[in-house]
């Protein structure tokens, strides 16, 4: 936990006060384009270099890769259901070693999981669930591309309702592709209590970076969950990537927001929404739902389920349209 | 049996040039196999595949050894470490590589491959035709069926199985379909690639002898800090972003939305653009709001 009362801590207001200096540094495997490493690039300057952090298997395992890597500090490695055990056995190590004397407080680092939807959503629910309980003072990443990507775009938990993956391919009796509805991970951690919860984009920079600022003055579990466009898995040309993390905001889709001990906050609230077709419309994994028929019915469903979220958020916030 | 190799970057699309090929030797009678390199590719990072064509049963199985053709779909991986294309190469080999540049420069850069080379530029090609950049699958796919002797009926046949599966809209399929005519008509002026005599012998891949190693040796533990830069992504990139000075407003919005961190800011607030590192996203292009970034096609 760092000071409160630190001026670094203070709430950025434009663009010009993000840290120029880089602790992701380039020269990764991971595909030109990506938008969750560019969220991570940006929080990781909150960070700063003294860190670790703790990888599960998926897209960011590429990262560092032998004899490669883009971090100043250090980097753990785990498999995909157990990188906030590993968190759990990395804080524990530390405490005791501080407690000992034999690493000095002032080197303590921040404990950092990073791992993407399949592991978060699906895999790691259960010792996530565990380090969380157990009040584990650690950062939580989730790089959320809705489909385990690293394999090729199988479906996850995370994949919305009508997108179409390797494994939820487009038929005469799905025509909507992915069926189900995506799992509500936020509403599921913040069941939890826990210190810190907050959703980012990278394309909201300030928002994020401010998000980081304010969890980094807390102790206990801060979790993250990352809006990361991917022009590999969701099949659109990578210079798009911020246009559809802007587009999932102001469609609504994706809604960004923050639970401090459980109270949830919109953190942005677009005065009108945009139909959602804007943000679907255009990537591949969606094209099924205008070519080569318009499927008017599922189309209909996602704008319907956004348009129910947002009336609940007005509804139970009274906040003015 | 004929053995071919495609070597590209992710997202180039020769694992599916390969299955073109594949599926068009298997539309014309032929027993086919083929395969890419499955491992850590991203688009960008040096991928391969592999492709057997026979008249009987294929038995063998894995990497391409010793190919007859291969197909280069980027001239940077040529001398590529990671790549190696034209490892296994030798006098009675051809080599077909997608470049700007002519023969005898391409020859200058791999002065001890003795075999024929071919090269041509399909990007150029496949741009006129389709928009695309993906659209080298079907330039090269098709130019591989042609240098192996297939009919163009058979190489459309094979493309179409391939189009089927994909996500691309109608035109676009129709544009693929006008991209193959075009290669294919151009490609007919090689002399097709011979079967070897001995071609029917299996290879041998040989062993690695593995060793024991304590595992602070022998474990994948990386003891440096923040080398990731030394691998030099930079070779990645199709396009180049390239700022026009007078244009920039040093309002930083590329520099803070640049994923890759490969642009930074310099003394006077100006960006950057490491072209060491630049994997060529071109999001910087398209976020530019002053638009004073220009694309130019990277020429090696």
């Amino acid at each position: 936990m760092s000071d409160p009362t630190s001026p670094e801590l203070r709430a950025i207001k434009n663009l010009k006060q993000i840290a120029r200096e880089e602790f992701i540094l380039p020269g990764t495997a991971i595909c030109g384009g990506c938008g969750g490493l560019a969220a991570l690039r940006l929080a990781a300057k909150v960070l700063g270099p003294k860190t670790v952090f703790v990888n599960a298997a998926g897209c960011f395992t590429l990262l560092a890769t032998f004899p490669y890597t883009p971090f100043k500090g250090s980097w753990l490695y785990t498999t995909m259901a157990s990188a906030a055990a590993g968190a759990q056995g990395v804080r524990d190590a530390l405490d005791v070693l501080i407690a000992r004397g034999k690493v000095a407080a002032a080197d303590d680092v921040e404990v950092v999981v990073v791992a993407g939807d399949g592991s978060t959503y699906d895999m790691a629910l259960s010792a996530t669930s565990g380090a969380i309980f157990r009040g584990l003072d650690f950062w939580y990443f989730c790089y959320d591309n809705e489909s385990y990507g690293n394999t090729g775009m199988q479906m996850s938990s995370a994949t919305p309702y009508g997108a179409r993956t390797l494994t939820t391919p487009v038929g005469e009796h799905a025509r909507a592709g992915t069926e189900h509805g995506k799992k509500d991970l936020f509403e599921i951690w913040r069941a939890h209590r826990p210190a810190y919860l907050a959703t980012v984009s990278p394309r909201f920079p300030i928002d994020l970076t401010n998000k980081f600022l304010k969890a980094k003055q807390l102790r206990g579990p801060k979790l993250f969950i990352a809006h990361a466009p991917c022009p590999t898995g969701w099949l659109y040309d990578p210079e798009l990537t911020a246009d559809y993390a802007r587009l999932a905001v102001e469609t609504g889709i994706f809604a960004l927001k923050e639970a401090v001990d459980g109270v949830v906050t919109h953190t942005y609230v677009p005065r009108r929404h945009r139909p959602v077709e804007e943000y679907l419309r255009g990537q591949g994994r969606y094209r099924h739902l205008f070519e080569p028929v318009r499927n008017e019915e599922a189309i209909h469903k996602i704008q319907e389920q956004v348009d129910r979220y947002w009336a609940n958020v007005h509804e139970t916030t009274g906040a003015a349209r | 049996m004929l053995r071919i190799r495609f070597h590209g970057r992710g997202g180039q699309g020769m694992k599916t040039a390969s299955r073109i090929l594949g599926s068009a030797a298997f539309r014309a009678g032929f027993c086919v196999q083929d395969s890419p390199v499955y491992g850590a590719e991203r688009r960008g990072a040096p991928m391969a595949a592999f492709t057997r064509i026979d008249r009987v049963q294929i038995r063998e199985r894995g990497a391409i050894v010793r190919p007859d053709l291969v197909v280069v779909a980027d001239d940077t991986l040529l001398t590529d470490p990671a790549a190696q294309p034209l490892a296994g190469c030798d006098a009675e080999s051809t080599v077909l590589v997608n470049s700007t540049r002519d023969e005898a420069a391409l020859r200058q850069e791999v002065p001890a491959y003795t075999g024929r080379l071919l090269t041509a530029d399909f990007t150029a090609v496949a741009l006129a035709t389709t928009h695309a950049l993906a659209s080298l699958s079907t330039a090269l796919g098709v130019a591989a069926a042609c240098l192996v002797g297939l009919s163009l009926a058979d190489s459309l046949a094979g493309l179409d199985d391939e189009l089927t599966e994909s996500h691309m809209s109608m035109a676009q399929k129709e544009a693929n379909r006008q991209l193959a005519q075009t290669v294919y008509a151009q490609a007919s002026s090689w002399a097709p690639v011979r079967e070897r005599e001995d071609s029917r012998i299996a290879e041998t891949a040989p062993l690695v002898e593995v060793t024991f190693d304590p595992p602070r040796l022998a474990g994948p533990s990386i003891y440096a800090v923040g080398n990731s830069p030394q691998r030099r992504t930079g070779n990645w990139r199709q396009f180049r972003p390239v700022l026009q000075v007078e244009r920039c407003t040093r309002c930083w919005i590329c520099f803070v939305r640049c994923p890759e961190a490969a642009i930074s800011l310099d003394a006077q607030e100006y960006p950057v653009v490491d072209y060491d590192e630049c994997k060529g996203c071109l999001l910087c292009v398209h976020e530019c709001p002053t638009h004073a970034f220009t694309v130019e096609k990277e020429v090696r």
